[in-house]
């Protein structure tokens, strides 16, 4: 049975192996790298994201409220945060009136976001299988008919339609999973 | 086939944009009459909108290098033997004024021959001797709380900037285990004692590399001995 991530949260304060953190590290660490890379585009400061985001998982860890958020939600925060700390640190800039620096961190935060959703929504499609995300791309990105799919890949009409439909559905979960909002 | 299920084979041409005219003109027909198809097409109908974001089908997101779990492990490994209530017997009896711990060396040690202390620190349950690039290293082996404690003595190295070289444990899967790190002194030597997560029978080998980042030069190997 799995255990969950709030269960492996309430055991780390007595787990001297380290296991439960290693569960927690397999099962987040490859997105949330992946998206601190996205955003900050240097492999040395997301490692550094990641390695202090599970820092404060384990030192932080009854603040965890799995009724407030999720540990996904929590984790993709605290890597947030530091992700934020970072760009402001790196951006060297003459000082500015108070109401600028309020905007620019307005920016900081909007374009975070749109990072994390942006990465969320790659890291989804990577987890669909090889067919479906073949009919996605050439259905959307490639702006090809069914009957264009179906002719391209030799397959059945009827086999491209009901892939298409499946390989949605399965997109909608996975999104649903990585709590991408409707 | 029923209304519905015909409707729900061409719902994702649909909201793919990828159906004839005619078949568009149906679905829409059906959807305006069936609430769930209807609500079916809601969950699917914002999934275009958000894969526009991605930009591609076929961003591949790179994997975190191994040694960053590991990395993750070992700083807890560490922060836990920090937090953890101290095992060493002999240490703690060492924090007296000058004149008592000649007296308690004394008789700690006594106490050590006798055994008294084997219930408070594990016996080394191995050790590696570790050669290769003109130098070498051994290793003794010790079961700690957050995994092995290493007692490292090492010769004959280059010396470069701090903490230049890294210990790893190596499975038999092939996993790393970071063993932490350390530098030498100017005549290549060196003596720490390195915490790793990893436990006796998790690895067989163990390696001393230099540079954390710049691929694993490996300089020091050796096969443990249990």
């Amino acid at each position: 049975m799995t255990v969950s991530d709030a269960q492996l949260i309430g055991r780390l304060a007595n787990d001297p192996t380290g296991e439960g953190l290693r569960t927690l590290y397999r099962r987040y660490a490859g997105e949330l790298y992946g998206f601190a890379l996205n955003s900050l585009n240097d492999r040395g400061l997301a490692e550094e994201v990641v390695q202090d985001a599970f820092t404060s998982v384990w030192r932080h860890a009854d603040r965890f409220d799995p009724e407030i958020g999720s540990f996904r939600t929590w984790l993709y925060g605290l890597a947030r945060n530091r992700i934020v700390d970072m760009r402001r640190r790196a951006s060297v800039r003459p000082a500015v009136a108070a109401g600028e620096e309020v905007e620019e961190r307005g920016e900081v935060d909007r374009s975070l976001d749109e990072a994390m959703l942006r990465w969320q929504i790659a890291s989804a499609l990577t987890r669909l299988s090889p067919d479906h995300r073949e009919v996605i791309r050439m259905a959307h990105f490639q702006a090809l008919t069914m009957r264009e799919i179906a002719a391209a890949l030799g397959l059945p009409l009827g086999t491209v339609k009901s892939r298409s439909y499946y390989a949605l559905r399965h997109l909608r979960l996975v999104l649903d999973e990585m709590e991408v909002g409707r | 086939m029923s209304g519905c299920d015909h409707t729900r084979e061409l719902l994702g041409g649909h909201v793919l944009g990828g159906l004839s005219d005619e078949e568009t003109r149906l679905v829409e027909e059906h959807l305006e009459g069936c609430p769930r198809c209807g609500r079916e097409y809601a969950e699917l109908a914002g999934l275009p909108e958000l894969l526009d974001l991605a930009g591609s089908a076929d961003t591949e997101p790179e994997a975190p290098p191994q040694s960053l779990e590991e990395a993750v492990l070992d700083r807890f490994a560490r922060e836990r033997r920090g937090l953890a209530p101290p095992t060493r017997m002999p240490r703690r009896g060492l924090r007296v004024g000058a004149a008592l711990a000649a007296a308690a060396a004394v008789a700690l040690a006594a106490l050590a021959i006798a055994g008294v202390f084997d219930s408070e620190r594990a016996e080394a349950y191995g050790h590696v001797d570790m050669r290769g690039h003109g130098g070498g290293a051994w290793a003794e082996l010790r079961s700690v709380r957050a995994g092995t404690e290493m007692k490292l003595r090492v010769w004959g190295l280059e010396r470069a900037r701090p903490g230049s070289y890294d210990v790893w444990c190596v499975a038999e899967s092939g996993r790393w285990i970071s063993g932490g790190s350390f530098d030498v002194d100017a005549n290549g030597r060196a003596e720490v004692e390195l915490t790793s997560a990893a436990r006796a029978g998790q690895y067989h080998r163990m390696l001393v590399t230099r540079g954390r980042k710049d691929g694993r030069g490996v300089v020091l190997a050796g096969r443990v001995e249990y």
